[in-house]
């Protein structure tokens, strides 16, 4: 009984796999957002595709695209030293395309008088170094700072430990959130947080501050001029010839100006277009 | 013939069926194990247990894990603070003061408050505990996730498995006891303390246990508002990492078969050796009851 | 006498207030995402980045993984259960599958998702999939189902058995013929509080089955699914404030069939407790 069951089962997913064409995409929790918009969107174009994203970490994507467990790996950093080894090792060729650009924004409560914050002062804040926002500036009350971060596995962590504390470490008081909205949401409650999210997660209950006197704005991360944005990759295998069929096909549409439009309104900054 | 098969083949089937059971307990141990030595590669267990430096992500990585067991240890101890307590009035009041119909409700309210999605507490007190104590509290919270957070969602999980053992327990000591007791002229609250409570004794350490072991083992309401920091707590207002939330966190985006990979899975083993011995510990209690 | 009336009236308050908070939390829950839940929340797909649409594909996958997890926990735990009751002699297997039971019912939802991972997904092969998530939760619901039916078992009378037997039957013959049927609502009860707390589990199924979004709900047991906590989880941790509706009313959902779940387990107890009176 239970095997006639499974059998079938098995046959039907041969079938499947035989004749719809199916397109995976895992990786990055921050290219999930647009890769979900580009999904829906692609889906409405070419029915007959089924798409499947699963968002578990730029290096869970990469590792897939070793295994062949995936189309795409969506990261939201560059590709490492040893997973290039890797690449050559296993004789393997993996194809980046930027896909879009993520501003990360500092955020604090709307209520705290401050405006702007530098990279050092960013870099003391979230070493413990300085832990009163007087230290910041005389005219902020004498509070503790309430630092927070993304969990210490996410995309936006390691870009944040790479640029800002040029690879040294947290204090142990920064609190590692498991998501984004989580860190917002404690901002708002109180008065004295600060945190670091993707632009896209800016609300009007809480305050996005310049830093280094830039302000974190579409225009002025595609200018290059704000300091803390980076890059969004899909990365694709190349072995055997750039992609093609639908791979291809999804790519196209998400470089499309169509596609590149549809990232900002996720809160992302295109990569190509004009506008 | 056909029937005395039938007969062999079914009892060698429920055999296989239960030695099934100790196959997966064993399986769950090798594989976690298996996995979780490797860590010790790159870290000596010495460090792994008593330094308190986790960094598992960073180019020069620490896998410390005390400051996450002084997470796990600060929540658990606050939440049974919280919930024995309060478990042991309404234990009490469902075993002699409640009548039946009453009794029969409030256990249904129990029941429905142990099977509350945990997920559902993490997003409740993400968004509407921690702004509660951030307004009540100004003076001692700094950060409204926190070991307290935590520790009050907790014990809506825990509280229902105190109420249901103890009142079991209760239940089971024998009633001419209590009779003898009130005949001999003791008040009720008398007999309650004097008599039944020191006579169910080992059933209501045998809740504490299991109710313990399924407190440390809660992940979701710690993930969400435990507060993430891995830092040693020195206040009950404290944001902290306990042992299930780095899991639960950090895996989705670890890399497989690296070494954060198998400190985790070293966490998990952590994790299941509490839990064995906090069973085999309540078992006995209950075996030496039973004789 | 005047103290006992105090003690009374405390604990009758304290128990009171802690229950009509509870109700009050699980109500307001409940009640806040209410308004979003229509026909298209329920049978849509979600769109424009979760703000629209519904939970459909996280409503089927709950009931994939459910049920891949107790095809494999109901046969294997009633099986063991009859062992347990029908079969062993007070042994020392006896007692190792007592304790392996009980070792299992005490193991952390999160070690199970460990486990899962690294037996099903990665050794088994299965990926992330509805068939290494269902069997996760399958193994985390074997010692509910176990310890249940081996009580609903124990309480069928001992007379069946000697009747039966007297009758000429064998052991399998009055184990499967007369006292699992004799028992059959007790152990359906049991099974039904076993869905009732695998429902709601979000980390096993986070590591080893959850899609965060698909375009098709799956066809076959290898693929990836939603499920509903886990899509509580995704909503409130991955995504930007605006999908606050879709989340409360997923979370005011999933609360509205534990209620359910729960519901039918106590109603159902009564009716056995009444049984057993008349």
């Amino acid at each position: 009984m239970k095997k006639t069951v499974i059998a079938i089962a098995l046959a039907t997913l041969s079938v499947v796999l035989a004749f719809g064409s199916t397109l995976v995409i895992k990786g990055s929790n921050t290219v999930y957002p647009v890769a979900q918009l580009w999904a829906e969107a692609f889906k409405a174009l070419k029915p007959g595709v089924e798409i499947s994203i699963e968002g578990a970490g730029s290096s869970t994507g990469i590792k897939a695209l070793f295994n062949g467990q995936t189309d795409i790996a969506n990261s939201s950093r560059w590709i490492k030293p040893s997973e290039i080894e890797q690449m050559n090792r296993d004789g393997k060729y993996f194809v980046p395309y930027i896909v879009a650009y993520d501003g990360i924004a500092i955020i604090v409560n709307r209520s705290l008088a401050i405006d702007n914050i530098t990279l050092q002062q960013l870099y003391d804040i979230y070493s413990g170094k300085v832990t009163t926002w007087n230290q910041i500036d005389s005219s902020l009350p004498r509070v503790r700072i309430v630092p927070f971060s993304r969990d210490n596995a996410s995309g936006t962590f390691e870009y944040f430990i790479e640029h800002v504390m040029k690879g040294d470490k947290l204090a142990p008081q920064v609190q590692q959130l498991a998501s984004t909205r989580a860190e917002v949401e404690q901002v708002v409650q109180n008065n004295y947080a600060i945190g670091y999210i993707g632009m896209g997660y800016i609300t009007g209950e809480v305050k996005a501050l310049t830093v280094e006197g830039v302000e974190p704005t579409v225009a002025n991360v595609n200018a290059g001029t704000y300091p803390v944005s980076r890059p969004l990759f899909m990365f694709v295998n190349a072995t055997n010839g750039l992609p093609t069929g639908v791979v291809a096909d999804f790519l196209r549409y998400a470089l499309s100006p169509e596609g590149q439009a549809a990232v900002l309104t996720v809160g992302y900054v295109n990569a190509y277009g004009t506008k | 013939m056909r029937r005395k098969r039938v007969e062999l083949s079914a009892k060698v089937l429920v055999t296989f069926a239960a030695l099934l059971t100790s196959i997966i307990v064993f399986g769950i141990f090798y594989f976690l194990i298996s996995d979780g030595v490797r860590v010790f590669g790159r870290v000596s267990p010495k460090d792994f247990l008593f330094s308190a430096r986790w960094y598992p992500t960073y180019e020069d990585a620490e896998f410390g894990i005390l400051a996450l067991l002084a997470g796990t240890l600060s929540v658990t101890g606050l939440t049974l603070v919280i919930a024995i307590p309060l478990g042991f009035v309404c234990a009490i009041f469902l075993a002699e003061f409640s009548g039946r119909k009453s009794h029969d409700a409030i256990k249904y309210i129990f029941e429905l408050m142990a099977g509350i999605p945990s997920v559902v507490l993490g997003s409740f007190g993400l968004k509407y505990v921690s702004r509660w104590l951030m307004e009540h509290f100004p003076l001692h919270v700094w950060t409204g996730l926190n070991v307290m957070n935590a520790s009050l969602m907790l014990s809506i999980l825990a509280m229902p498995y105190f109420v249901t053992l103890v009142e079991d327990a209760l239940r089971a000591v024998p009633r001419d006891q209590k009779e003898a007791s009130l005949a001999l002229g003791a008040n009720m609250t008398g007999t309650i303390f004097r008599i039944l409570l020191p006579q169910a004794r080992s059933g209501i350490l045998n809740a504490i246990i299991l109710g313990t072991n399924r407190v440390i083992g809660e992940t979701m309401v710690v993930l969400m508002v435990a507060g993430g920091a891995t830092m040693v707590p020195s206040t009950i207002f404290d944001p902290v990492r306990p042992l299930t939330s780095a899991i639960a966190g950090e895996m989705g985006e670890v890399e497989l078969g690296s070494t954060h990979y198998f400190a985790l899975f070293m966490i998990g083993v952590v994790l299941l050796a509490i839990s064995t011995v906090f069973t085999l510990i309540a078992m006995k209690l209950k075996r030496s009851k039973g004789k | 006498m005047k103290i006992d009336a105090i003690v009374k009236i405390t604990f009758a308050v304290v128990s009171y207030t802690l229950i009509g908070l509870i109700v009050a939390l699980i109500g307001f829950l409940i009640v806040n995402g209410l308004d979003n839940i229509d026909l298209e929340f329920l049978t849509a797909f979600p769109r424009n980045s979760m703000t629209g649409g519904g939970i459909w594909p996280a409503l089927v996958g709950t009931v994939y993984f459910v049920a891949v997890a107790l095809l494999f926990s109901i046969p294997v735990g009633i099986l063991a259960a009859v062992y347990l009751s029908e079969y062993s002699k007070d042994t020392a297997f006896k007692r190792l599958i007592l304790t392996a039971n009980n070792i299992l019912a005490g193991i952390p939802s999160v070690v199970f998702g460990l486990f899962g991972l690294s037996l099903f997904s990665i050794t088994f092969g299965f990926g992330t999939s509805v068939l290494a998530g269902g069997l996760t939760l399958g193994i985390m619901s074997l010692p509910y189902i176990i310890s249940n039916t081996h009580e609903s078992l124990t309480a069928v009378p001992y007379s069946y058995r000697e009747a039966s037997l007297a009758l000429g039957a064998n052991r399998a013959e009055t184990s499967f013929r007369i006292v699992l049927p004799a028992s059959f609502s007790r152990i359906l009860t049991g099974v039904i509080i076993a869905i009732g707390r695998i429902i709601g589990e979000t980390a096993p199924v986070l590591f080893t089955g959850a899609a965060f979004y698909i375009t098709r709900n799956p066809t076959g047991p290898f693929e990836p699914a939603m499920a509903l906590p886990t899509h509580i989880f995704v909503l409130s941790a991955v995504y930007p404030d605006n999908v606050t509706p879709k989340l409360e009313g997923s979370i005011s959902l999933l609360l509205i069939i534990v209620v359910v779940l729960f519901l039918l387990v106590a109603i159902r107890r009564r009716k056995e407790t009444k049984k057993l009176e008349v």
